[in-house]
């Protein structure tokens, strides 16, 4: 038991032999390690070592550089492409709106919107002449009419029975007209409900901004009509990482070297 | 008149370079053996010492005053921790490069050839010994005994209390003695007279 304290009083105290070297330990301490040195002849020659260890790592000369270090331009390579990446953050928004308008015009064209709109008429008319609904009952009502119109001696009663026909023939046409007005408007709302297809890929631009690659594979996809060339998009951050593969030569050609991208600054 | 570090450092922040080319050339020869005897390699030393002052003047605006000296090594001993990791490799591994270096002077007086013979092969025993000591063990004794920085600025320089600065140099040095007693015949007489 004696000797285990005594080993770990000697462990502690050489373990201040360091401090005392250098003056650093306070008064109680140091009269500590004096009395264990007094009686410890293993303490005394790991003591001798160790400041001749000492002289000789205080002695080792300073190294004299073969070239200066001196800074011969301004080391801040960011300004180097930092304008480029002004330029880009400015031009990509600009570009962002102009991509969700051609999206908007191809989407447009492909459902044939744009065209309803601007002359929504003749598509009424296009579309029930091509359902034949109206006409076949208009040829309907002439062949209904014309058995009582045929005879030219037909008393008044027929001739007033046959224009109620007529009238109902009319009726029944702006009803049916109406009806086929009906489906146009929900061809049209459903056309319309693919919009929103459009919308979502337009919304999504300025976030395929930051990411080309995403912005590529979406952009035929979510459009129903020609695939768009994402080239602008795709363009300007190919130039952005141009720009900022040139700020990261210019770092490396300061001599930072290959190791410089996992240094770290101490501030 | 020399200016004081305190006077560089404020030009500095106003964009002063030719003040700040003045710290470097006061500093760069600690800057580059501090670089050089925690990496090892001339080229990563030269590299290090390099993007010690780059990165010091983007930073001059944030050195809060204390030792300029003390700041600059930590950037660098920093810098040249990070290149061991990031290059995974230990600082011994290019031992060989680092005994002879040949870009390097040894800035010492007039001594005869046997002198500089036996000066060269101690000087590589004790590179070769502190280079594989751990990391922060390394660094506190170069702060303290290479570049003699008291504790105090040693514990600014890494960040660290005064107490752990004072445990690391201490294990540095028992382990730096240990090798270099295998080497007896190129120590001074005072390894030798023990007791």
């Amino acid at each position: 038991m004696i000797g285990f304290l005594e080993s770990r009083r000697h462990a502690r105290l050489q373990g201040l032999l360091s401090v005392y070297i250098d003056g650093q330990v306070n008064d109680s301490e140091r009269a500590r390690v004096e009395a264990h040195l007094d009686g410890c002849e293993a303490c005394r020659s790991e003591l001798t070592t160790l400041r001749a260890t000492v002289d000789l790592l205080t002695s080792l000369p300073q190294i004299v550089p073969s070239r200066s270090f001196a800074l011969t331009l301004e080391p801040e390579p960011v300004r180097s492409y930092e304008p480029l990446m002004w330029t880009a953050r400015v031009v990509a928004p600009v570009a962002a709106v102009l991509l969700v308008a051609l999206v908007a015009l191809v989407a447009g064209d492909s459902v044939g919107l744009i065209t309803q709109r601007v002359a929504g008429e003749p598509v009424v008319v296009e579309t029930t002449a091509s359902d034949g609904g109206v006409a076949a009952t208009q040829a309907d009502a002439s062949a209904a009419v014309a058995p009582a119109a045929a005879p030219e001696a037909a008393p008044a009663p027929m001739a007033m029975a046959a224009q109620a026909v007529k009238e109902e023939t009319k009726v029944a046409q702006v009803e049916r007209t109406a009806a086929a007005e009906e489906e146009v408007v929900a061809e049209v709302e459903a056309q319309e409900r693919a919009l929103p297809k459009a919308a979502v890929a337009s919304d999504t631009t300025e976030e395929a901004v930051e990411q080309p690659g995403e912005m590529r594979s979406l952009a035929p996809s979510e459009s129903a009509g020609e695939p768009l060339p994402p080239a602008p998009v795709a363009a300007m951050s190919a130039a952005a990482d141009m720009a900022a593969t040139i700020g990261q030569r210019t770092l490396d050609t300061r001599g930072s070297g290959q190791w410089r991208r996992a240094s770290t600054v101490a501030a | 008149m020399e200016l004081e570090d305190s006077q560089l450092v404020a030009r500095s922040r106003e964009g002063d370079l030719a003040a700040f080319n003045v710290i470097v050339e006061r500093y760069q020869a600690q800057v580059l053996s501090v670089a050089w005897r925690v990496v090892g390699t001339r080229a990563s030393a030269e590299d290090i010492t390099q993007e010690t002052f780059i990165s010091a003047y983007r930073a001059i605006g944030k050195f809060r005053g204390g030792s300029l000296r003390a700041w600059l090594f930590r950037i660098a001993s920093n810098l040249g921790v990070d290149f061991l990791r990031s290059s995974k490799r230990r600082p011994e591994d290019s031992l060989d490069q680092s005994l002879e270096p040949p870009a390097f002077q040894v800035a010492s007086g007039d001594e005869t050839p046997e002198q500089a013979a036996l000066r060269g092969e101690l000087g590589g025993e004790i590179q070769k010994a502190i280079l594989s000591l751990p990391d922060d063990q390394r660094v506190a004794l170069l702060l303290i005994d290479v570049q003699g920085l008291s504790y105090d600025e040693a514990a600014e320089a890494t960040g660290a209390s005064v107490d752990t600065v004072k445990s690391r140099l201490s294990r540095a040095r028992g382990k730096v003695r240990d090798i270099l007693v295998k080497r007896p015949e190129l120590l001074p007489d005072k390894f030798r007279h023990i007791g």
